[in-house]
């Protein structure tokens, strides 16, 4: 028999439409609780969305020390991607160099990884200098981090909790110290 | 997935791009839709823009608010929008209210704006879901599906694509339904009982949902209570129409 014809069937009588509610409801609230989610563990597939752990890498900053992602875990973690002919980039950098002073007692780090694939060393540490950037800057000549990220535009930045989870990604910016702040304030409970 | 069009230096978010454009389809149809019933564009374009316009203030003001202890000290930053830092309850809250705002105050007849509301619904409601799948959002959980798409780092289940089909299906039965004579009002409820029906089944496929504790699926609890809500409103509107208390064996009201 046709819905139509069903729910003709029904309307027409109010106590078989109350039935109808009632049966849905029921119904309803059994899917529900039949369907409830399983509780897992945090998924550890990584992969570069909200919600996954933040894929790991392992760069050079620009002193030559070597830097892992996932030796990190435990601190909340902004992974900012960007390049000095960048304008966005330009203007957010001193935003995110103020929040990161503020809060790396706290437990955040921030890692500026600079896409030297589409850019230079020379120009990256130029940048850093007059800019007087205080965080680690990362170089990525191979492009492993943008390919990993799947990086579409500069700047893009990631938030990362202390589990290693991505809580959020901005793409674009510049960003204001109010809205990086607003970020890490979701990233850095503990 | 494609979340990013490089045109030159210019890079396009195309989750906001497919929006952009749906809303502007979504609003021309609604339009289209108002003229046999007597409803004029403007009111229909003045309702859609301000729900829009409303919804943006309302999504940022609630963002700003939540953090307002960093806002107030960097107040110009209110006004530096950026997708993510918008809060989606307080876009409902406001724009579902300027919207109820100027309909009333238009005197505008709700149930007949309703139903030409529907069909740009379900359209808003694909586009949706094709902005989703640019995006890389609202994705499924993992499976061995024929038609599974790679996603994330694994084959899922295409949850944005079944929810483009199914606001596809809902577009065409509210087509259907635009010959058939019938209460005002019921074209939405129509909407919103199948889109809330399509939510409870297809939330379970979802991997990104919201979860309460004990793992109830927000969205579930959500949408039956809008499907039970368009049940409830059912009769009520189809009685209004007639003024008569439908009885048993009464077949005036009600057919699709």
């Amino acid at each position: 028999m046709p819905v139509d014809t069903i729910l003709l069937r029904l309307v027409v009588n109010p106590v078989r439409w109350r039935g109808l509610i009632l049966g849905v409801a029921l119904l309803g609230a059994a899917w529900i609780w039949a369907t409830r989610a399983p509780q897992l563990p945090v998924d550890n597939a990584a992969s570069p969305h909200a919600g996954f752990s933040a894929p790991d890498f392992t760069l050079q900053t620009l002193s030559g020390q070597d830097v892992t992602l996932s030796k990190l875990r435990g601190q909340a973690v902004v992974i900012n991607l960007w390049a000095s002919w960048c304008l966005p980039c330009r203007a957010e950098m001193p935003e995110l160099d103020q929040v990161y002073a503020a809060y790396k007692g706290r437990g955040l780090t921030v890692l500026a990884v600079n896409s030297t694939f589409q850019d230079t060393e020379y120009d990256a540490r130029d940048f850093v200098q007059k800019l007087g950037l205080t965080f680690p800057v990362l170089l990525d000549p191979a492009g492993v981090v943008s390919r990993r990220y799947l990086l579409r535009a500069l700047p893009t930045t990631f938030f990362v909790d202390r589990r290693g989870v991505i809580q959020d990604q901005i793409v674009g910016g510049p960003m204001s110290r109010a809205s990086i702040e607003s970020k890490v304030a979701q990233i850095m409970a503990p | 997935m494609f979340p990013i069009i490089q045109l030159g230096s210019l890079a396009i978010q195309t989750p906001g791009l497919i929006v952009l454009a749906t809303v502007w389809v979504a609003l021309d149809i609604a339009a289209r839709e108002g003229k046999p019933v007597g409803i004029a564009p403007e009111p229909i374009y003045n309702t859609g823009m301000i729900g829009i316009a409303g919804g943006l203030i309302g999504a940022r003001l609630w963002y700003v608010g939540t953090y307002w202890a960093l806002y107030q000290a960097d107040l110009p930053a209110i006004f530096s929008l950026n997708p993510a830092t918008l809060s989606p309850v307080g876009g409902v809250l406001l724009g579902l209210g300027l919207v109820i705002w100027y309909v009333r105050r238009k005197a505008l007849p709700i149930r007949q704006l309703l139903d030409v509301g529907a069909p740009a619904l379900a359209v808003f409601a694909a586009g949706l879901a094709l902005a989703n799948l640019a995006g890389g959002n609202d994705y499924g959980i993992p499976t061995r599906l024929p038609w599974a798409i790679y996603l994330w780092d694994d084959y899922r289940h295409p949850t944005q694509v079944y929810d483009f089909l199914v606001a596809l299906a809902i577009f065409a039965w509210l087509w259907r339904l635009k010959r058939s004579r019938n209460f005002d009002g019921i074209r939405f409820l129509v909407f919103v009982g199948l889109y809330a029906l399509a939510g409870l089944l297809l939330e379970p496929l979802r991997a990104d949902g919201v979860i309460w504790v004990g793992g109830i699926r927000a969205v579930e609890v959500w949408s039956l209570a809008a499907l039970l809500a368009a049940l409830w409103l059912w009769p009520k509107w189809a009685q209004r129409e007639t003024g008569a208390e439908p009885a048993q064996g009464d077949t005036a009201n009600g057919l699709i």
